[in-house]
C-alpha cells in the first residue's frame, strides 16, 4: 500500500461537478498577478477618471467632513 | 475587454480572444460577455496557454480592463519581460494535499470548560492536519528538479505550485507518482495533482521601469 495520487487535468477541474476537484480552482485564483487599488473609469478603452481604493472605500460622511475641516 | 495577461507572441490566440499592442508587449485580451466570472476567466487563460501561448497570467479574480493592462504593459515592460523569460514554455502543476473527509462531530460541550477544551482539540487536529500536509508536499516536491512555490492553506488544504516545462508534464506525472509510492498512505488525506496550468504561482506585480524607452 502507498499513498494515492490523483492525477486530473485542467478539463477535469474546470468541468467538474464534484466539489472536491472544484475547490482546486481556488489554489489558482488567489495567485497570479494581482491589481488591486485601482478603478479606472473608462470608455471605450480610453482612461477618464481614476480613483485610489481609498477614495473608493471611504464613507461618503467622512469625506465631508474632511473637507469642511471638521 | 478584459485583459487576462501580457504575452510577447504576436499570434496563436483562440477565439475568442484577441491580442492588443501594447509597446514592447502585447495584451491578451477576451470579450467582458465571456469571461463574467472567475471561473470564466480561468478557463480563458487555460485555452490560451493550451494553444501554446506563453504569457505573464493576471489572477483571474480580477477583471482588469484592457487600458489597465497596457498602461502596466508600457510602464514595467522590463519586468514583465523579465518574468516572460522566467515561465517560458513552462507551466504549472499544482499539488494539493487536502483533508479527505469530514472528521466525526464532536459531543456538543455542555459546559465553558468543555467549549475550550473542544476548540483547542479541534485546532489542534488542524495544525496536525497541516503539518501533515506540508510532510507530503516536502516529500513530493523536494526531490523534483523543478522551481516549487512555498504553498498556500487554508484550514482544510495545502497547495504548491511546481514550475515544469511544456514537454517535461508527462515526466514529472511519473516521477510524482513514484515518490508517491514510496510514502505511507494515510487515510485523513487525499492528494491531488492537476495541471499543467499557465504560472499563475510564479509571477508578481511588474515593477515600473528602471530606464525610460521611447
Amino acid at each position: 500500500m502507498s499513498l494515492e495520487l490523483h492525477m486530473a487535468s485542467p478539463d477535469d477541474v474546470l468541468r467538474a461537478p464534484d466539489k472536491s476537484l472544484a475547490d482546486l480552482i481556488d489554489g489558482l485564483l488567489n495567485h497570479g498577478v494581482v491589481i488591486r487599488g485601482e478603478l479606472w473609469l473608462t470608455v471605450a478603452d480610453i482612461d477618464l477618471v481614476f480613483l485610489g481604493v481609498d477614495l473608493v472605500l471611504a464613507s461618503p460622511d467622512k469625506m465631508h467632513a474632511e473637507r469642511s475641516g471638521a | 475587454m478584459i485583459a487576462l495577461g501580457w504575452t510577447c507572441a504576436s499570434t496563436g490566440v483562440p477565439a475568442p480572444l484577441t491580442l492588443a499592442d501594447a509597446g514592447r508587449l502585447r495584451v491578451i485580451l477576451a470579450p467582458k460577455d465571456h469571461c463574467n466570472s472567475p471561473r470564466a476567466r480561468l478557463a480563458l487563460a487555460q485555452a490560451c496557454f493550451e494553444a501554446g501561448v506563453d504569457f505573464v497570467p493576471l489572477s483571474a479574480t480580477g477583471a482588469v480592463t484592457a487600458a489597465t493592462a497596457k498602461r502596466i504593459a508600457r510602464s514595467c515592460a522590463q519586468d514583465v519581460q523579465a518574468q516572460m523569460a522566467q515561465i517560458s514554455g513552462a507551466g504549472q502543476l499544482l499539488i494539493s494535499v487536502a483533508l479527505a473527509h469530514s472528521p466525526p462531530p464532536a459531543p456538543t460541550p455542555t459546559t465553558g470548560r468543555a467549549w475550550l477544551q473542544a476548540r483547542k482539540n479541534h485546532l489542534s487536529m488542524i495544525n496536525k492536519r497541516v503539518r501533515d500536509a506540508h510532510v507530503t508536499l516536502d516529500a513530493l516536491t523536494t526531490p523534483l528538479p523543478y522551481p516549487c512555490t512555498a504553498g498556500q492553506e487554508t484550514p482544510v488544504t495545502c497547495t504548491r505550485a511546481v514550475l515544469v516545462p511544456r514537454g517535461d508534464v508527462a515526466a514529472a506525472r511519473t516521477v510524482l507518482q513514484g515518490l508517491g509510492s514510496r510514502l505511507h498512505p494515510d487515510p485523513a488525506l487525499r492528494v491531488d495533482i492537476t495541471g499543467l496550468w499557465p504560472a499563475f504561482g510564479f509571477v508578481k506585480r511588474p515593477e515600473p521601469d528602471t530606464v525610460a524607452y521611447a
